[in-house]
């Protein structure tokens, strides 16, 4: 705990230092902080909305987003996992995507979806939902893959099926993998929301408020609030989800 | 009541690994199969389970073929499922095999090899000895005919070793099952078996079948008891 908190004090004299050498142009953080804790719960007046609430719109569009591709990833995950030819005919196809970054799919995403009703709101969830799935697929079909035949064999020996293999050891042994698949996959998730949001008009989001803030005349107090905010749930969410992942492995 | 095992040979691609293996082990007597690493034992021991085929020969067991259900098998690697404690572990035969009484019936032998306390641990909290334990309460829930046991302790150090020799008679003993032990410890053999089957090095035969006539608990310095050990290090060089 002092080691934590010694390196933030050693990041914001960095930042002071910065600021009085005047290598580049930066707020003090003193005067970062209180903007950021009045954005909190004041609303910045060019979009009417506190930051908070900016936060809750891009954390639902994650959530949302990232639940629809964890549906869809790990049970493929897991399939591909124990099937092999499932694997060679899937795993061919998502490696040409998996390199393709999510942000790259930006522009495609928003002219594919423009006839929809929703567009904008579409065309972010989709670009969450390609961060986020990938990572987690990957993760999933690697611990599927790696249950060891020893136990199998077991398995095996006391004449189970391969149904019931593949739910009480295949599944329970993936487990790991699709804890952390979800944990990645949020993580790029939401890293994908910031910049989808800032693409397109998207009247509330983190990214969309940097955006506006810059686009307004460069307000680098609001935007380093913003980014703040964003660095401090990003940490949050993993921190939740290592915590959720000893509860559901509680033999780790 | 016996456990026939006639004429079985097995062969994987050119290489000959069982060659016309034969022998017969009593019902509810304890039999332990004793050669080389690497003479063919645990291919033997598959064989008899069922997981795998034989090129030639049969299992019978009270003269009908050996069927997977009738085997309880025991491995060298514990191979408890880790996310499952140990009274799940023991019950995952049962499980298997769709038993209403699954959790109740592996309660009890938990008793049995007096684990009682550890119920609800892990197997990551268990040392090796319990684990072997667990390993073979998990075999004995589904009240197999016949217990296979594939070199179960051969990871274990000396002295626990022994003493779970000692604790497999003791449970050998309330539970009477037709054993098949393997192992290459000598020692080990002479302490647990009726009957000791000797097999040659690859492709193994059955070298000689060696009853063992010595009261238990046995005492490993006493005379008979280093004799029969002498008998099988030649038989074995």
């Amino acid at each position: 705990m002092r080691v934590r908190f010694f390196a933030l004090c050693t990041f914001v004299l960095f930042w002071y230092v910065i600021v009085f050498s005047r290598i580049v142009e930066l707020p003090y953080p003193h005067k970062v902080f209180l903007v950021f804790f009045c954005l909190l719960f004041h609303p910045e007046p060019v979009l009417g909305k506190t930051l908070i609430e900016h936060a809750i719109a891009s954390i639902f569009r994650v959530l949302i987003a990232s639940f629809i591709a964890f549906v869809i990833a790990i049970p493929l995950g897991v399939a591909m996992g124990w099937f092999e030819r499932l694997n060679l005919f899937a795993s061919t196809i998502v490696e040409v995507l998996r390199p393709i970054p999510p942000l790259a799919w930006i522009p495609l995403a928003y002219i594919l979806f423009s006839k929809l009703s929703n567009p904008t709101q579409t065309a972010q969830f989709f670009i969450v939902f390609i961060g986020a799935f990938f990572p987690c697929l990957i993760s999933v079909v690697d611990a599927a893959r790696n249950t060891p035949s020893e136990l199998i064999e077991m398995a095996r020996a006391f004449n189970a099926n391969n149904r019931k293999i593949l739910s009480s050891i295949v599944l329970p042994h993936s487990l790991q993998g699709i804890v952390t698949g979800v944990r990645i996959g949020l993580g790029v998730g939401w890293m994908s929301i910031i910049a989808a949001e800032m693409l397109a008009t998207s009247g509330a989001g983190l990214g969309y408020f940097i955006m506006v803030m810059y686009e307004v005349g460069g307000r680098i107090a609001e935007i380093i609030s913003g980014m703040t905010l964003i660095g401090i749930i990003g940490y949050v969410m993993n921190l939740l989800l290592l915590k959720i992942e000893r509860v559901v492995m509680p033999w780790r | 009541m016996a456990l026939e095992v006639l004429n079985v040979s097995k062969s994987f691609n050119e290489l000959k690994v069982l060659d016309g293996i034969s022998f017969k082990v009593k019902g509810n007597s304890f039999a332990c199969i004793i050669g080389e690493s690497g003479c063919g034992k645990t291919t033997l021991l598959r064989i008899i389970s069922g997981l795998e085929r034989a090129d030639d020969g049969e299992v019978l067991f009270n003269g009908k073929t050996v069927k997977i259900n009738d085997v309880g098998f025991v491995f060298q690697d514990d191979r408890l499922l880790p996310w499952r404690t140990t009274l799940k572990n023991i019950a995952f035969g049962l499980e298997i095999r769709n038993d209403e009484k699954a959790l109740e019936k592996a309660k009890e032998v938990l008793k049995l090899v007096g684990l009682e306390e550890f119920e609800n641990y892990y197997p990551n909290q268990l040392s090796g000895g319990m684990r072997q334990r667990v390993g073979i309460a998990r075999a004995l829930a589904i009240n197999p005919k016949i217990l296979l046991m594939d070199e179960p302790f051969a990871a274990l150090d000396a002295q626990t070793r022994n003493r779970m020799q000692a604790e497999l008679l003791e449970i050998w003993n309330k539970e009477k099952k037709t054993v098949l032990f393997v192992t290459h410890n000598i020692d080990e053999a002479v302490y647990l078996a009726d009957k000791i089957i000797v097999l040659s090095k690859r492709p193994a035969r059955v070298v000689e079948e060696i009853e063992v006539d010595l009261k238990r608990p046995r005492d490993r310095t006493s005379l008979e008891f280093v004799g029969i050990r002498k008998r099988i290090l030649e038989l074995l060089s």
